[in-house]
């Protein structure tokens, strides 16, 4: 059996991430095989680029939780031609990156010493 | 059943009343109407040995029967359930379009089968009276959901009028039907079009949360209006009432609204519905169904996903069964118990 603790603490993650737009992803379900399926809430809800967020940011933030084995979203799907060119295009975002330096008077990145900045 | 594991479900069809003593005479837009439901139904007929009975000479101005409609649903397609929907249009008609009595007599006579839909209209009615006729049609009749028409000739409303509509569907929740089904777009002759847009039932999805809304026909022509929305309200659904017709007709289209909706809506928010009596037997059109696929092309370049079985079945079936809380596997037992 899965244990679905670190699943729900990186959706709450990147949640806040997507909460940048007023938007927001939640856990939909978690199996056995490790497939993850989100639904996407707030301002994401009907946006026309879920898609790429799914594919660019989600997608990444969440296989690399360990157990996890694919990524799905509640009512967005395309097809494998435009995942294929979507994960050509991505970088993960969430990789370890040296952590930039702080801004003066502030923490800087996770607690865990890598980089959130998702700007980039 | 389709191949012994797609449980079908249609969504919509209708006991017609096409008669002429039904007709409205005294207006002047009656024949002309009566006259383009024909155009219409034979040009969304399938041409193949289903249709059987309904050849170019068939004459629609009648009275559709229980027996007819058994014999399309269940005889002629491989449908293991259905829902009637009365039609709450008078505009044409004495006893409106498809008369609840005669739907409910479709659902008394097959039970296990057939579910009804009422329908009521709040200016036809008045408000009041549409709560009480509400009433009877659950309580006496069996109702399980809601049909409203909003657009008319004269007396169209809006589906977000807190005085109009609200009242209907508190009405419904009070009495244990959460689900509200919408006639959008495909206006009839001279309705206004605008009316048919799906965005007024936006605040009623906000408003009642714990109620499910159900656009037909696509709202065409407001597609796009009407995927945006279904995508974004979690208890908006849509049924592709009459729409698999067009794939004999401009099958193209059908593949990008299909691909448009598996890509922004998804499968499990889809319907399907025949619209028989009008468009004869479901058999060929499931068939068509079951044949579609996305085309490569249209997955390379507008990036929609291929169409899988599962969608199919979901679409076919397993998500009105799932809205109204029927167990598919336990039917599926009762039905081919009654078949013995």
């Amino acid at each position: 059996m899965m244990d679905q603790r670190p699943v729900e603490r990186r959706v709450g993650e990147v949640s806040r991430l997507l909460g940048a737009h007023a938007g927001g992803i939640e856990l939909e379900r978690l199996d056995e095989q490790g497939r993850v399926g989100v639904r996407f809430t707030g301002m994401c809800t009907g946006c026309l680029f879920r898609p790429v967020t799914l594919a660019t940011t989600i997608r990444p933030a969440l296989l690399e939780v360990d157990g996890v084995t694919g990524v799905e979203a509640v009512g967005v799907r395309v097809s494998e031609h435009a995942a294929r060119r979507l994960a050509a295009m991505s970088v993960p975002w969430w990789s370890d990156l040296p952590p930039r330096e702080a801004p003066r008077g502030r923490s800087s990145g996770r607690a865990d010493g890598s980089a959130t900045d998702p700007g980039r | 059943m389709i191949d012994n594991d797609v449980f079908v479900f249609d969504g919509v069809c209708h006991v017609y009343d096409f008669s002429t003593d039904n007709a409205r005479s005294e207006r002047p837009d009656t024949a002309t109407m009566h006259q383009a439901w024909r155009y219409v139904i034979g040009a969304l007929q399938w041409p193949s040995p289903e249709v059987g009975k309904f050849t170019p000479a068939f004459d629609w101005s009648r009275r559709f029967t229980v027996e007819d409609m058994y014999e399309l649903e269940f005889v002629l397609s491989p449908v293991d359930m259905a829902m009637a929907h009365a039609v709450p249009v008078w505009d044409w008609f004495h006893n409106s379009f498809a008369p609840v009595e005669m739907q409910h007599a479709f659902a008394g006579a097959h039970p296990e089968q057939v579910v009804l839909c009422g329908a009521v209209d709040p200016l036809h009615h008045g408000v009041e009276g549409a709560r009480r006729e509400m009433e009877r049609q659950v309580k006496e009749l069996g109702a399980r959901s809601f049909k409203f028409y909003n657009g008319h000739v004269d007396q169209s409303w809006r589906c977000d009028d807190r005085e109009v509509a609200y009242p209907l569907y508190e009405a419904a929740r009070d009495l244990g039907v959460n689900l509200l089904q919408f006639h959008k777009g495909l206006p009839f002759g001279m309705w206004d079009v605008d009316a048919l847009r799906p965005v007024d039932l936006q605040r009623p999805a906000r408003d009642f949360p714990d109620m499910i809304f159900i656009i037909h026909h696509l709202a065409y022509p407001y597609f796009d209006e009407v995927v945006n929305i279904a995508s974004r309200f979690p208890n908006i659904y849509l049924a592709l009432s009459g729409v698999m017709s067009f794939l004999h007709i401009a099958p193209r289209k059908i593949q990008v609204w299909m691909g448009e909706l598996l890509q922004n809506v998804g499968a499990y928010k889809l319907i399907w519905g025949s619209e028989a009596a009008m468009t004869g037997p479901p058999g060929p059109f499931l068939k068509a169904f079951m044949d579609l696929e996305i085309p490569e092309e249209l997955q390379a370049d507008y990036g929609y996903p291929q169409i899988t079985r599962d969608d199919k079945k979901m679409i076919l079936g397993l998500n009105l069964a799932g809205l109204l809380g029927i167990d598919v596997e336990a039917k599926v037992r009762q039905l081919q118990g009654l078949a013995r």
